[in-house]
């Protein structure tokens, strides 16, 4: 390991191994939601200008809106990864507070419309406007955000978000009209058993959706996701429950 | 009160929509492209009077020239100034309305890991990227909460406190999504009252529904004040083990355990908090001060060293955090660097009277410590006539310059400054502390102790003599005692609320008196001007209104 090409392979090695790559991909994480977010925002754009009379066809509206939906699938998957970053490098503080459970809905609901491009798929929410719940919005978000797309995968043409108070949990669930969730993930969904990290899909969203609810607990009682086929509209139902 | 209530029914939460076109936005964000793609966001909302800005300073010109109703500020914003150090400035200059509404915008959640302690916080937080519908959504909430807590605000604006109470209480009989927001708020206007009690029931029935940080925070708070520092330490360690990044409750921590003579776990207590956020000046200055007294200069010199490298692009620093480096680097030996650092503060604060007297006294003593006599003669005879003259003479100086009179041999006006000093806040045990301290390290314990004792001696037993004629009987007697008081002690803040106190007392049973009613709001304009968030300036403020009130006088 004399030759020059040798030596400028080990060097090279030692300064790769200095990096430290958990927080340089923490960082280039940081970085690509800022990119993404410019990259969703001109995309609105074009959307907005077609509404206000400029010239775009239905064909390429609609292809914008998928854009646009794999867009957000990306910003997801970054989500996911940042956070179960964050709780791994802990101590990890989540921000509770009481908030009324309609103002997280219409939030999601509204994130959730410009994705349905031509497709003909509904998107409605079912929340008695006066529940108020202890919460932390933006893992709620997250988890729900997740959901929706999961949904809008499956779906044949209605989603539906439904929220109440049940047996001192905060239910928010997220149903749609699909083939409904495969046996496999209603036994494993969102278990470490469930992540398969050599195979196409990973489960790391439900993973996540597990370890945010998880992260709710109050006086002995802690957070859970809950799977199950069937519900209102025949399909997938994925339930949020908070303690 | 169980939790189902707590996840129960609320009036409507109905939006009701902003006209954005009237409103006018800025927009802060060090990426061209950024701010360009956030203006296209606020436009699809219908807004176009939309200001950008690109650093901290820009935003800061935009916003002495138009107080805006609506900011959106990136956390990040490069070098300078960040969105938080934007915000508490723009707050501490009253550059925003009561109704403005201030947005974070942040990649990534890990802003409030910063910032969810901050006393002062924005109106809240947007992670990017987020849709438009969103920040139209969350701008009408916003709105709609403003206007809702507006009329307890006003109150508690005019200091009104009293009635801010009964506002929220109304508010709270008819159920709604801001009931947790309005028992945390009472609670509050308690503590400011001094009604610890009280405050500590209401946050223990907060505690009952959940635990949140800032409920344990308020009843350890509420504890604190009423002098059970042990309990208070128990409860604020709590926070800091359940809530690692709650940074306000390593503070208090750190003061309950000063308040029960534990200096050592004090500074370990903070030293532990300034590793987490290296950057809040107030909790290093605190750290420097500590850590000074229990002899680690090294900690103190970091600390120091920290205050005025954040400081830098603030306006937060003054020259006393430059003089005690300084003082770090004399005890130290490090006279040079000692010099170089009172240097650097004339020319920071372009030789203003303050950072001259405070060089002067500092080379003053750097040249004692090398040994010239001379010159540490010829420099603290010019800062005893900067002493005479400057008005601004708050924190260590006083001290400073005694230590410098008694180690150059001048004991009688060493003596005098120090008895000024200890008798202007003859109750502050912080400053018996630094006194204390400074006589300790020039070889004087006793001596010190002595002098000090003495001097709060003397205004303790005026201000008994006061309380004795009032619990006689004479409360004219007793009010014209304490006036004389405040008269030789002229900024003594104990001595003129005890003055107004026995005042307001006179009057409330005998009378209001044109002369005397002029005297208490004066004093209490005076302690107001000196330290506004007094709780017991607080309490008279309310009671002089009732008093005025009650003999029908409006103001």
């Amino acid at each position: 390991m004399t030759s020059p090409e040798g030596r400028r392979h080990r060097d090279t090695h030692e300064e790769l191994d200095a990096i430290d790559f958990t927080a340089l991909f923490a960082a280039q994480i940081h970085d690509l939601k800022n990119l993404l977010f410019l990259l969703l925002n001109s995309l609105d754009e074009t959307l907005n200008n077609r509404c206000a009379g400029s010239e775009i066809s239905e064909d390429a509206a609609s292809r914008l809106a998928l854009l646009k939906y794999n867009g957000q699938l990306i910003n997801d998957k970054l989500i996911q990864m940042l956070s179960l970053f964050r709780f791994a490098q802990g101590p990890y503080v989540i921000d509770i507070a009481y908030r009324p459970v309609e103002e997280l809905i219409e939030e999601v609901v509204a994130e959730a419309k410009p994705l349905l491009g031509a497709r003909s798929i509904t998107i409605s929410s079912d929340v008695e406007t006066v529940l108020c719940g202890f919460f932390d919005r933006d893992l709620a978000a997250g988890v729900l955000n997740n959901a929706i797309h999961n949904a809008l995968q499956c779906a044949k043409s209605e989603i539906r978000l439904s929220a109440c108070a049940e047996n001192g949990f905060l239910a928010i669930r997220v149903e749609d009209d699909g083939d409904g969730f495969p046996q496999e993930i209603l036994d494993n969904g969102g278990s470490m058993k469930s992540l398969d990290l050599s195979g196409g899909k990973t489960g790391l969203g439900l993973y996540f959706s597990s370890v945010c609810a998880r992260l709710h607990s109050n006086k002995g009682q802690t957070g859970r996701i809950a799977l199950s086929n069937g519900g209102s509209l025949g399909g997938a139902v994925f339930t949020l429950l908070l303690p | 009160m169980n939790a189902e209530d707590f996840q129960a029914r609320t009036s409507s939460t109905s939006n009701a929509p902003i006209n954005f076109q009237e409103k006018t936005f800025l927009v802060v964000d060090d990426v061209a492209s950024m701010r360009s793609s956030l203006r296209n966001t606020i436009s699809t909302l219908g807004g176009t009077r939309i200001d950008m800005a690109g650093n901290g300073i820009e935003a800061i010109n935009r916003l002495e020239q138009l107080a805006y109703d609506i900011i959106l500020c990136d956390y990040d914003l490069g070098g300078g100034k960040d969105g938080q150090q934007l915000l508490e400035e723009a707050i501490r200059r009253k550059l925003l309305k009561k109704s403005t509404i201030f947005i974070m915008v942040t990649a990534e959640r890990g802003y409030e890991k910063v910032v969810s302690a901050a006393e002062l916080a924005p109106d809240d937080y947007l992670i990017k990227p987020f849709a438009g519908e969103v920040l139209r959504l969350r701008l009408e909430r916003l709105a709609q909460k403003k206007t809702y807590f507006a009329p307890v605000f006003a109150l508690m604006d005019t200091q009104d406190y009293r009635r801010a109470i009964q506002v929220c209480d109304d508010l709270l009989n008819s159920p709604n999504q801001y009931k947790i927001d309005l028992m945390r708020l009472k609670a509050e206007i308690h503590l400011l009252l001094g009604d610890y009690g009280t405050a500590g029931e209401l946050y223990k029935r907060i505690l009952a529904i959940r635990e949140v940080p800032w409920a344990r925070m308020g009843l350890a708070k509420s504890m604190y004040h009423q002098n059970k520092f042990s309990e208070a330490a128990n409860l604020f360690r709590r926070v800091t083990e359940n809530t690692p990044n709650y940074m306000e409750a390593y503070d208090w921590l750190a003061k309950s355990y000063s308040a029960a003579g534990d200096e050592q776990r004090a500074q370990r207590t903070l030293m532990v908090a300034a590793k987490i956020s290296p950057r809040i000046l107030q909790r290093r200055k605190t750290l420097g001060e500590i850590a000074y007294r229990n002899d680690d200069l090294e900690t103190a010199q970091d600390s120091y060293e920290a205050v005025l490298k954040f400081g830098k692009n603030s306006a937060l620093t003054s020259p006393e955090d430059y003089a005690n480096l300084s003082r770090v680097f004399i005890d130290q030996g490090k006279c040079d660097q000692a010099m170089t650092v009172m240097k650097d503060a004339r020319k920071t604060f372009k030789n203003s009277p303050e950072s001259l007297l405070h060089g002067a006294v500092m080379d003053s003593l750097a040249h004692q410590k090398s040994g010239d006599t001379e010159a540490a003669t010829e420099a603290l005879k010019q800062a005893l006539e900067q002493f005479e003259t400057c008005d601004n003479k708050q924190g260590s100086v006083s001290l400073d310059i005694a230590r410098s009179c008694f180690q150059l041999g001048d004991e009688e006006t060493g003596k005098k400054v120090v008895q000024d000093f200890i008798q202007n806040k003859h109750d502050d045990k912080k400053i018996h502390l630094h006194a204390e301290d400074m006589f300790r390290k020039i070889g004087l314990r006793d001596k010190g102790r002595e002098i000090i004792t003495n001097s709060s001696r003397e205004v303790i037993a005026l201000n008994d003599q006061a309380v004795q004629m009032a619990q006689a009987g004479d409360l004219r007697g007793s009010a014209e005692l304490l006036m004389q008081a405040v008269a030789k002690y002229p900024e003594n803040t104990v001595i003129a609320l005890n003055a107004v106190h026995a005042i307001l007392t006179c009057m409330q049973t005998q009378g209001w008196d044109e002369e005397w009613g002029k005297s208490a709001k004066k004093t209490l304009a005076t302690v107001k001007s000196r330290d506004p968030d007094n709780q017991k300036y607080l309490m008279l403020a309310d009671l002089y209104k009732e008093v005025a009130k009650h003999h029908g006088l409006q103001k």
